[in-house]
């Protein structure tokens, strides 16, 4: 039987294999994360087609077409949640949509207006005209329902607490048939309150869905069933759409760090099993 | 018919706003005394009463015929008001919860019990985050909204990324101790974790960059097999799965709505 490394002496090789010290493992996951930073790593990148098609749906959307993006994350996944927001809102930007941002986490809310903020500088986007922050809004189901028929009233003031009625970026946008395509930006499941409550309530409506890597797994039957029209999966698909959209940001400099940290776990896998496989076939 | 019951609602001038908060909280107090005087036997028929018409609402707005000119029902309309009352009871539950707090970290201060300095932090963090916030939201005074900035963006936001970020130095060790390959299901589901993962990073992609783009040899690309494995294992799996929580769920909100839900919670003497 294996010795449990934390409660008694590992007594020869194979067992210390088993019983590596936490803190070697952390100040290797430390340097594998940082040193790329510093000292970038030149690697393929392979567009998957859950991030080309999320590209290829906002291409398809007309100039001046309107897009709802819901930026439902906080500074715990910044890391992959950040770079998937500027990477679409610069896309939608590129394509000259109207945008209209909002989130459901308080954090989320400041996270998605400073990044507006600064991508609207760099296209011309003039706030009001071009683009409208409607705020932090609690309570997803509701503020759901209640946008499939009537956005003018669910938004009825942007973040500043101005009216939007008379917001020339809302001109014409009614309730969810005016809208063209909504992205998601989210760290948790609220994708399916989307597809429950909205998505089936236009036809042509394009919804996209960017969640953390470790979300991304759920949502593919949703991708097949055309409730969702493309993935962004976490900072990796962030990376791809940069790609996509001629840019280099955070996810494209961070792909070597998460190379060498998912190489890592696999390396120290592949030892702690060695050392229980060698233990094991001794009779240990 | 409700139309009053939704302009009674509607945003107020500022002249008349206190007017509206000092009758809204006089209204709050006496309802709250009246619940907390409620005979026993009487609170759980309130709250079956409640959670059917509260249920009920969004059942009939939902399933009712819209016309097709206004793409409303007659409830529609209500929807807005529904939601405000919704951020109320919000609003209620965190003054519980803010109460709460006060009452079992002051506790803790006030006696001096061990770690007494943990619930002064909290609760002076607590107390500046409301002060800074309403001033950032409501004042005009510069200062106090930069110290409202530094304790929301400098602090909180990156102290929750900090608190995140340890989770990854957690993963690393645990995986290490205790991925281990006891059985073929173990075996099997660290393979395809290993395909899956390298498959996710572009160090995957360049182990199999060297195999053609195109044709049915592609499909050995690492990151064609990890899109093979999420695709069409890993969804039909989660199909299944989410079609028995869907019906489960369905279930259960049916069980909630109509009160029929007996043990833990349900059951319990209020």
């Amino acid at each position: 039987m294996a010795m449990t490394p934390e409660t008694s002496k590992p007594r020869d090789f194979w067992e210390r294999l088993q019983a590596i010290d936490r803190r070697v493992l952390y100040t290797l996951l430390l340097a594998v994360i940082t040193l790329p930073l510093f000292k970038p790593i030149r690697l393929p990148m392979v567009t998957m087609p859950s991030t080309q098609k999320l590209y290829q749906a906002i291409e398809s959307v007309p100039q001046g077409g309107f897009a709802i993006v819901s930026a439902t994350w906080s500074g715990g996944t910044r890391a992959e949640n950040m770079p998937q927001t500027e990477a679409i809102l610069r896309h939608l930007m590129k394509r000259k949509l109207r945008v209209a941002i909002f989130s459901f986490d308080q954090q989320g809310s400041q996270f998605s207006y400073n990044i507006a903020s600064r991508l609207a500088k760099e296209y011309g986007y003039e706030y009001g005209r071009d683009w409208v922050h409607w705020g932090y809004r609690p309570i997803v189901g509701v503020v759901l329902k209640s946008l499939v028929r009537d956005i003018p009233s669910t938004f009825a003031t942007d973040r500043d607490g101005k009216p939007t009625k008379d917001m020339p970026v809302m001109k014409g946008i009614k309730d969810i048939k005016n809208v063209d395509v909504i992205v998601e930006i989210a760290a948790s499941g609220i994708y399916m309150d989307w597809i429950g409550l909205v998505v089936g309530a236009n036809p042509n409506l394009k919804f996209g869905f960017c969640p953390t890597a470790v979300m991304a797994p759920e949502t593919y039957p949703y991708m097949d069933s055309g409730q969702i029209v493309g993935i962004m999966e976490g900072m990796r698909g962030a990376a791809e759409y940069e790609k996509l959209v001629n840019t280099t940001g955070l996810a494209t400099k961070g792909m070597g760090s998460i190379s060498l940290a998912h190489v890592l776990i696999m390396v120290l896998i592949i030892i702690g099993n060695l050392g229980y496989l060698a233990t094991r076939a001794r009779g240990g | 018919m409700l139309e009053p019951i939704v302009r009674f609602f509607a945003p107020k001038p500022l002249s008349v706003l206190p007017y509206y908060v000092a009758g809204a909280v006089l209204f709050s107090i006496l309802v709250v005394i009246l619940l907390i005087n409620l005979p026993s036997r009487a609170r759980k028929p309130l709250i079956a009463i409640v959670t059917f018409l509260a249920g009920l609402f969004y059942a009939a707005e939902f399933f009712w015929p819209i016309d097709k000119a206004t793409n409303k029902n007659f409830l529609t309309d209500y929807l807005v008001p529904a939601s405000k009352l919704g951020s109320l009871l919000g609003g209620m539950t965190l003054t519980l919860g803010i109460l709460s707090l006060l009452r079992v970290h002051g506790r803790n201060i006030v006696r001096l019990r061990s770690g007494w300095y943990n619930s002064l932090a909290l609760l002076t963090a607590m107390v500046a985050m409301v002060i800074f916030g309403l001033i950032d939201n409501y004042g005009t005074n510069a200062t106090a909204k930069k110290v409202f900035n530094v304790l929301f963006e400098g602090m909180l936001i990156n102290m929750d990324a900090t608190m995140f970020s340890l989770i990854a130095f957690y993963i690393v060790s645990a995986s290490y101790r205790a991925f281990r390959i006891r059985s073929i299901e173990a075996t099997i589901l660290m393979i395809t974790a290993f395909l899956v993962m390298l498959g996710q990073v572009p160090i995957g992609n360049a182990l199999t960059d060297w195999l053609p783009k195109d044709g049915w040899i592609a499909s050995l690309r690492v990151e064609n097999i990890k899109q093979w494995i999420l695709s069409q294992v890993n969804a039909a799996a989660l199909r299944a799965i989410a079609f028995g929580l869907g019906v489960g769920g369905l279930a259960i909100s049916l069980r909630i709505w109509l009160s029929l839900e007996r043990g833990a919670y349900f059951e319990k003497e209020i």
